[in-house]
């Protein structure tokens, strides 16, 4: 398979994500994907304070799901994620994220 | 996206409340390999499908062992089908395509534009037989669904009960393998999403239709008991669910022209002509339903609900004297029915608000075991009495 790319949407939501991309590393050609993850701002929406936390929490758990897992982290992986980190070793993943303020009506 | 495609002829787009099967990047690619993108009719690819989705409905394994069984007979994991709409959570598409409706997937409500232009130019999305992708967020608390309809609002719930996951182990995707389903898509969404089963006989889907009217599972109860009625066109009673659940689901012009066609084929029958008023009521036809009332009354004056249609209809054209009068003499003629009962009782009450706890108290001395009475002297006993007029839409008995 050629180098795929894949689009996250993301927002607040920080459990559906994780099961999300544990379901994407556990797919059938996960070492051809070329990922981006955006992230939705809460910035400047209108329940900006209401989402302002779990969106800081996502943004948390992105940028350490990419240390753990992007090329040439060379962090320590723990057993439960060892099995995983098995199949990214060699894996040709890229990593971009962003982030905007979309201001959608929350 | 426009990032992706900086860099990328083909993009898969997913949304954070998304489950992936494990061959879903598979999926993707080998439809694109196809060249469905290039053929100038299909815009993207779904990783969610219609079919095999509960939509919230509880689902016993024997179903589900059911489902898998049948799956793997009919090879669906390698069948395709084309929708004129693109998912929201979850699709791939082109660079060319996305350059053609990015500016409208971007608007607020981008997504529900996009389908609306899908269907009304013409265009394709290339949707799994078996769900690749399935969507676990649509109640949760920071999900856009719940805060803006709260979660007891959320109604377009998908709960796919089966995905290619699940048959991955016996029977894997082979590229050549995919082909379009040519199957009976309707029968098939019947079977697997609205939970007919996959040989159910008469009894059984029966019994599906009446859960579904019973859990006022309106638009499911729709199309059960109107396939149904297409098999079994001699049954006046399927027509006469299909008929209530079209007008409940406020799906009104499939009513009439299903109930015009039933009073039609069946004459006699006093419920059916009955809906039929109803459906008239429903379309707002007032004086088309007091006209079909007084033609029920005439042939079947011993059938009550035909005075009450009547007086309803009255009431709905503020005609309050005449109404008035038919419920006197539906009362007269029916004394121990509670709804011509109910009816001249809430004339009478609207017409004499003062009056109005007396008139309900003593229909629910009549009538205890009635819910609709026991609420209208609580709404009499509890606010003011000009806030309640007769023209407000009232309780209406049902056709069985």
């Amino acid at each position: 398979m050629e180098p795929i790319s894949v689009v996250i949407q993301c927002f607040a939501k920080t459990d559906t994500l994780k099961g999300l991309l544990d379901s994407l590393l556990c797919c059938e050609g996960h070492r051809d994907v070329d990922l981006t993850i955006w992230q939705d701002s809460a910035y400047g929406s209108r329940r900006e304070e209401e989402f302002t936390g779990a969106a800081t929490k996502v943004h948390a758990f992105v940028v350490d799901f990419i240390s753990e897992h992007g090329p040439g982290s060379g962090r320590s992986i723990t057993g439960s994620m060892s099995g995983i980190w098995g199949r990214m070793e060699h894996a040709r993943l890229r990593w971009t994220m962003h982030s905007a303020s979309t201001n959608l009506p929350f | 996206m426009d990032h992706a495609f900086s860099k990328h002829e083909f993009a898969i787009l997913i949304e954070d409340d998304i489950l992936l099967s494990s061959d879903a990047l598979l999926w993707f690619d080998k439809v694109y390999r196809l060249g469905l993108l290039h053929d100038g009719r299909n815009w993207a690819i779904a990783g969610q499908s219609i079919f095999f989705d509960s939509r919230g409905r509880d689902v016993d394994q024997d179903f589900v062992a059911t489902a898998s069984r049948f799956a793997l007979e009919q090879n669906l994991v390698n069948k395709f089908t084309v929708h004129q709409f693109v998912p929201s959570a979850c699709f791939a598409t082109t660079r060319r395509w996305w350059a053609e409706f990015r500016s409208t997937r971007g608007e607020p409500r981008g997504d529900v534009l996009l389908c609306n232009r899908t269907k009304e130019e013409g265009w394709g999305c290339v949707f799994p037989i078996v769900p690749r992708a399935k969507d676990v967020g649509m109640l949760h608390d920071y999900g856009f669904s719940v805060t803006i309809h709260s979660k007891d609002g959320v109604q377009a719930i998908t709960t796919p009960y089966l995905t290619s996951e699940d048959l991955l182990s016996e029977r894997p995707v082979r590229p050549s393998d995919l082909e379009q389903f040519e199957g009976d898509a309707g029968l098939l969404f019947r079977q697997t999403t609205l939970l007919e089963g996959y040989s159910p006989g008469k009894k059984a889907r029966e019994q599906v239709a009446t859960a579904a009217s019973d859990a006022k599972d309106w638009g499911r109860a729709a199309a059960v008991w109107n396939a149904l009625r297409e098999e079994f066109p001699e049954e006046p009673r399927y027509w006469l669910r299909a008929g209530e659940a079209f007008c409940e689901a406020r799906m009104i012009e499939p009513a009439e022209r299903l109930l015009d066609e039933a009073v039609r084929l069946f004459p006699q029958h006093k419920w059916l002509a009955y809906r039929h008023v109803r459906v008239a009521h429903e379309a707002g036809k007032w004086g088309e339903a007091v006209a079909r009332s007084e033609r029920l009354r005439e042939e079947s004056p011993e059938f009550w609900p035909g005075w009450v249609a009547g007086v309803d209809a009255l009431a709905m054209l503020r005609r309050g004297d005449e109404a008035k009068d038919l419920a006197l003499r539906a009362v007269s003629r029916f004394p121990d029915e509670f709804w011509p009962n109910y009816w001249l009782a809430r004339l009478r009450a609207d017409g004499d608000p003062q009056g109005a706890l007396h008139v309900w108290t003593e229909l629910v001395s009549r009538f205890p075991e009635e819910p609709v009475a026991a609420a209208a002297l609580k709404s009499a006993s509890g606010k003011a009495p000009e806030s309640e007029t007769i023209f407000d839409t009232p309780p209406r008995p049902l056709d069985r």
